[in-house]
């Protein structure tokens, strides 16, 4: 009897301190053979921005396709986990958590837009996963973290250079009119400061939550205050639509620069009239050529749809083979994956040259479009 | 053009889809003291059954109004019968009833997503509207909300205060033992409640789509409100809440010239807050039902 009872109490300290004294630890395989190679994509895939989740795990899976169909990476197929950030920094914490503690991946790519990214930063700086969005602009990324990464360059670049080319064509008396998510307020900051110091005013500045639909009152405001330039700067290009129709119901006639989301292609394809006339500034690459050509035939083949958001699918799908070619040459160990990122330099990828600076975004020049006629015509270029 | 009268305007813009949401929601609280909360996935249905209709089968809009809100109607008719009407049976709370309100406000939106994706829609016949200025700048729709909401209201009462329907429905508001007693049945009472509130939500639904983009959510913000104009014109009271409306719309517009605009929806539920707590029988204080 107390035999057993000693027993007992010998396997429940031998459990508690969590060591199995019965079975003999398994040699640590030689790292990944055979086993899938797990990573994570973190991406808006309900609510309006899911516009841009489904588009880009499109894109996603095509390389993924594309690399597991030649072998994998070092016979090791990829395994992308596909977790929902809603575009809001709640559900991403949420999400990338998940990602990093119940899946246990090394990489994350996203999240897609830049309230996600700010989110999951922590989490997976912490862990030291590595993070890499295609398309989260927010200035603020630029400081996350060390592990954090983008294949798209900062607002910093895109609000100013909006700002240039209004007060370059005379406009001089500005008014804003953003959503209040990171990347919006991001931009919105930018494009004050910029305006401003190049000695324009900032006649009206109007925010509005994600959740509304009904922006007369800010519309009246804004027109009250007569500008010569509106800026528009929504989070999804619905919204865009919905204050561009807006605003032509109050018979507002400044010009309008937008943000790139109002520049999606899907929208303007279904309803061109809504978009007439807009200015916005966006990544510039040549959609037509080389990788991205090949991407795009494939969607197009596949999907039987126009890309909408061509820049960050293209990201996205380089982003996959700059993560395979790193874990072909270091494993999933993310201190080299980081130092292969930071020293990534002309790296011919579907968005042309791709070269990642040392902060971790990319450098990467602008394209400025007006839609004229109902097509997206470039009208000058920027860096 | 002012900007006071414009500010008016808006305010009475948003306040006719308040106010119609409001008036069936307060409708068939008072009739089956029912807090419907899927009350706003009956008024998104109303709006994507007309985006089916005219933007997926090419049907023509009037006739698409029509079908939509024969859907939308018995859709909250259904509603009552399928799942209040077994938990009433079994003599559930009304707290109970409230959260089986919600949890099927949740579902519906939830199938609202799985059919028509997360994507905002937008009905192509509000496209390219122009405006016109009149005492404030507005377009054809907008009148059309506002002069469909007044007439549905004003019939609305006239039903209520003049018919032998409207009798019925307000003695059992009053008080559904003594109406039991004279002969009026609760449950045909309790479906004309719900199938008039319901209709209403789908007029408001539809003009909301109209107006606005349609998503899955659009019911839930909308109930939210209606549920606020109720509470501010005094809960039960149909009056009460069509004021309450008229009240929340128009100080939503007005405050936000005031107040950075993100206020929008804190003006909502400061409003809420402050009648829950300080006047909780409403701007009104009426106290008898429907």
């Amino acid at each position: 009897m107390r035999t057993i009872k000693f027993t007992f109490i010998i396997l429940m300290i031998s459990l508690l301190a969590g060591c199995n004294i019965f079975v003999q630890q398994p040699v640590v395989n030689n790292a990944l053979q055979n086993q899938p190679i797990k990573i994570g994509l973190l991406a808006p895939m309900t609510g309006d921005a899911a516009e841009y989740g489904v588009n880009v795990e499109k894109a996603t899976r095509i390389a993924v396709d594309e690399i597991n169909e030649k072998g994998g990476i070092n016979n090791s197929k990829i395994e992308i986990i596909l977790e929902d950030g809603k575009c809001n920094p709640k559900d991403s914490a949420t999400a990338a958590s998940k990602l990093v503690n119940v899946d246990k991946v090394k990489v994350i790519l996203g999240g897609i837009c830049s309230g996600e990214t700010l989110a999951a930063a922590p989490i997976t700086e912490a862990a030291k996963v590595i993070l890499l969005s295609p398309s989260a602009t927010s200035p603020d990324i630029t400081n996350a973290g060390d592990y954090v990464f983008r294949t798209i360059p900062s607002d910093a670049n895109a609000g100013r250079i909006s700002a240039q080319t209004a007060i370059k064509n005379g406009l001089k008396k500005a008014a804003v009119l953003s959503e209040n998510t990171d990347y919006a307020q991001g931009l919105r900051r930018v494009f004050k400061q910029s305006f401003s110091d190049q000695n324009g005013t900032i006649a009206e500045d109007q925010t509005y939550n994600p959740e509304e639909t009904e922006f007369r009152t800010q519309i009246l405001k804004i027109k009250n205050a007569n500008p010569d330039v509106i800026y528009l700067d929504p989070q999804t290009q619905q919204k865009g639509q919905l204050i561009l129709k807006q605003l032509k119901e109050a018979g507002v006639t400044s010009k309008l620069y937008v943000n790139e989301v109002l520049l999606g292609r899907e929208l303007l394809a279904k309803s061109p009239a809504d978009f007439e006339g807009i200015i916005g500034v966006e990544p510039k690459f040549d959609d037509k050529a080389g990788k991205a050509k090949q991407l795009f035939d494939k969607y197009r083949e596949q999907y039987k749809a126009e890309p909408a958001f061509p820049y960050y699918m293209a990201a996205n799908y380089d982003n996959v083979y700059l993560i395979a070619d790193a874990v072909s040459k270091y494993g999933l160990d993310t201190d080299k994956i980081r130092d292969y990122l930071y020293a990534l330099k002309d790296y011919d990828g579907a968005v042309g040259k791709l070269t990642i600076d040392e902060n971790g975004d990319a450098i990467v020049g602008y394209s400025i479009k007006q839609i004229i006629n109902g097509s997206l015509t470039e009208i000058g270029t920027a860096s | 053009m002012s900007i006071f009268l414009q500010l008016l305007v808006n305010g009475l813009i948003a306040s006719s889809l308040y106010a119609l949401l409001a008036g069936g929601f307060s409708l068939i609280h008072s009739v089956t003291k029912t807090l419907h909360f899927a009350h706003g996935a009956v008024f998104t249905s109303a709006a994507y059954a007309t985006f089916l209709l005219t933007d997926k089968f090419g049907l023509n809009f009037f006739l698409a109004i029509i079908f939509a809100l024969i859907f939308s109607t018995f859709l909250g008719l259904i509603i009552d019968k399928l799942v209040y009407q077994p938990f009433r049976n079994r003599k559930a709370s009304l707290a109970t009833l409230l959260i089986v309100s919600l949890v099927l406000l949740t579902i519906l939106n939830a199938v609202f997503l799985a059919i028509f994706g997360s994507s905002a829609k937008i009905l192509s016949i509000s496209s390219g509207q122009s405006a016109f200025d009149i005492f404030a700048r507005i377009t054809a729709t907008q009148i059309a909300a506002i002069i469909t909401s007044l007439v549905l209201i004003i019939g609305l009462f006239i039903i209520l205060k003049r018919t032998k329907i409207g009798k019925a429905l307000r003695a059992t508001a009053d008080n559904p033992s003594a109406a039991q007693i004279v002969g009026i049945s609760p449950n045909v009472t309790f479906s004309i409640a719900f199938l008039i509130g319901s209709f209403l939500a789908s007029v408001a639904g539809i003009l909301a789509g109209t107006e606005l983009n349609i998503y899955p959510e659009m019911g839930s913000t909308f109930v939210v409100k209606a549920f606020t104009a109720s509470v501010i014109g005094g809960i039960g009271s149909v009056p009460g809440a069509v004021l309450g409306a008229l009240f929340l719309g128009t100080a939503e517009n007005f405050g936000i010239w005031f107040l950075p605009s993100g206020f929008k929806d804190t003006i909502a539920f400061g409003l809420l807050f402050f009648f829950l707590l300080a006047r909780p029988q409403g701007i009104f204080g009426v106290k008898d039902g429907a």
